[in-house]
């Protein structure tokens, strides 16, 4: 009955982490991986580290998820900003250039 | 003039098979349509008929929120740690608790309307996370010895017969109807449903709204958690567990399309009737509970396949 449980958020988190677009259309295997071993890392420090019980693991996990996606959608959006005002910037020279 | 109560091809379906259903019990068994299990067969399941209520809104908004199980959870594990283990007087704790569920669900929106992020993603991991922090209040304990006021709310009736849970469902389905069918709230939610983009251009405050439909979500989360913890008395980490799939598949069933933009309220009340008159008559019929669950998952690909076979019969494509 209990086995996979959870795994499902586990392997969403691992990708999320790893680089890989919540939106789909970026992301590598190689990053997925580097995730995986992230919060495995995570999880197996937090039952071995006397500081913090172990009962934080499910709670850092969660939270570590929504911070790593909307760390990658507000850095997609500061970046398409920046594509954006070089386009702006670049276009008059264009039309200076041209004739 | 509109029709104050109008039926949907759905909603006449759904009544058929609940008139069908309370027939079937009546004659399978006698004490079906005793007074004491009519109110039992909401009781047992009154957490869940009540957020499956709010969970029509963010289903019809387009979104989704697998987080309110967790956040029932965590409401009721606050609760116990405030008042079981802290000594804190009981209103205080149920308001504190309902300040969680408002600030839960704030985040939930926040995520989702303004930092842009799919609800999917944002609910997945606040569904983690809510219940992640119900575990470290609990650890795993199970802690009860609640003041007497406070399970009697949950246990016996408040008017006659009817519990405080009962009562706020009825409540709450009214208020909550005419606001989706008869209020400006309503209709934006409806527009959104089909198109946030159009609404955009209409000038609606999209995130606004969104915001707050999260919010009454995970506030009526914490209040199903409260009921939880009075019905019950006792609070353990995992409660409302897996609640939240029981509570999709009755707005599903109910007619609400996951996609946003159409559903009733009617159908969903109509819904969770069925689910729990099945559940409650296979019950006293001595049907085990994973049998129960099989027929309730096959009444939802029912509920799926029906509308599209009728429609390829008769020829039209699916609205």
């Amino acid at each position: 009955m209990v086995a996979g449980l959870g795994f499902e958020l586990k392997s969403i988190a691992a990708a999320v982490l790893g680089g890989v677009s919540i939106n789909g259309g970026s992301g590598s295997v190689i990053g997925a991986l580097i995730g995986a071993v992230l919060v495995d890392l995570i999880q197996n420090s937090l039952v071995r580290w006397e500081l913090v019980s172990e009962f934080w693991q499910e709670a850092v996990l969660g939270f570590l998820i929504l911070a790593a996606v909307s760390a990658d959608a507000l850095l997609m959006r500061r970046l398409n900003r920046l594509r954006i005002r070089r386009e702006k910037a670049a276009a008059p020279v264009a039309k200076e250039a041209t004739p | 003039m509109r029709r104050f109560w109008t039926l949907g091809p759905w909603e006449t379906f759904l009544l058929v098979v609940l008139a069908l259903v309370y027939a079937a019990n009546a004659w399978l068994s006698p004490e079906f349509l005793t007074l004491r299990n009519q109110v039992n067969l909401f009781q047992l399941s009154i957490e869940k008929i009540i957020v499956a209520l709010v969970m029509t809104f963010v289903i019809i908004n387009a979104e989704i929120d697998l987080s309110v199980g967790s956040m029932m959870g965590l409401s009721a594990c606050a609760f116990a740690a405030m008042v079981g283990q802290a000594g804190m007087p009981a209103p205080l704790a149920c308001a504190l608790c309902l300040l969680i569920g408002l600030a839960g669900g704030f985040v939930n929106g926040v995520f989702v309307a303004r930092v842009g992020l799919p609800s999917l993603v944002v609910t997945l991991s606040t569904y983690i996370g809510y219940r992640g922090v119900a575990r470290v209040l609990l650890e795993d304990r199970s802690i009860g010895n609640f003041p007497d006021w406070f399970n009697a709310l949950g246990q016996r009736g408040l008017v006659g017969p009817l519990t405080l849970g009962l009562l706020s469902f009825i409540l709450l389905f009214m208020v909550l109807y005419v606001v989706l069918e008869r209020a400006g709230f309503g209709r934006k939610t409806y527009v959104i449903g089909v198109s946030r983009d159009v609404a955009d251009y209409a000038g609606i405050d999209t995130a606004r709204h969104k915001i707050l439909i999260f919010m009454a979500s995970g506030l009526v989360a914490a209040y199903a958690g409260l009921l939880f913890a009075a019905r019950v008395g006792a609070v353990r980490g995992d409660v409302g567990q897996g609640f939240e799939l029981d509570i999709i598949t009755m707005v599903l069933l109910g007619g609400v399309s996951i996609f946003g933009g159409s559903g009733t309220l009617t159908g969903v009340g109509l819904a969770i009737l069925i689910v729990l008159s099945l559940r409650n008559g296979m019950a006293l019929l001595n049907v085990t509970g994973h049998i129960q669950t099989g027929v309730v998952g096959l009444l939802l690909l029912a509920s799926v396949l029906v509308p599209r076979l009728g429609a390829r019969l008769s020829g039209r494509t699916v609205a």
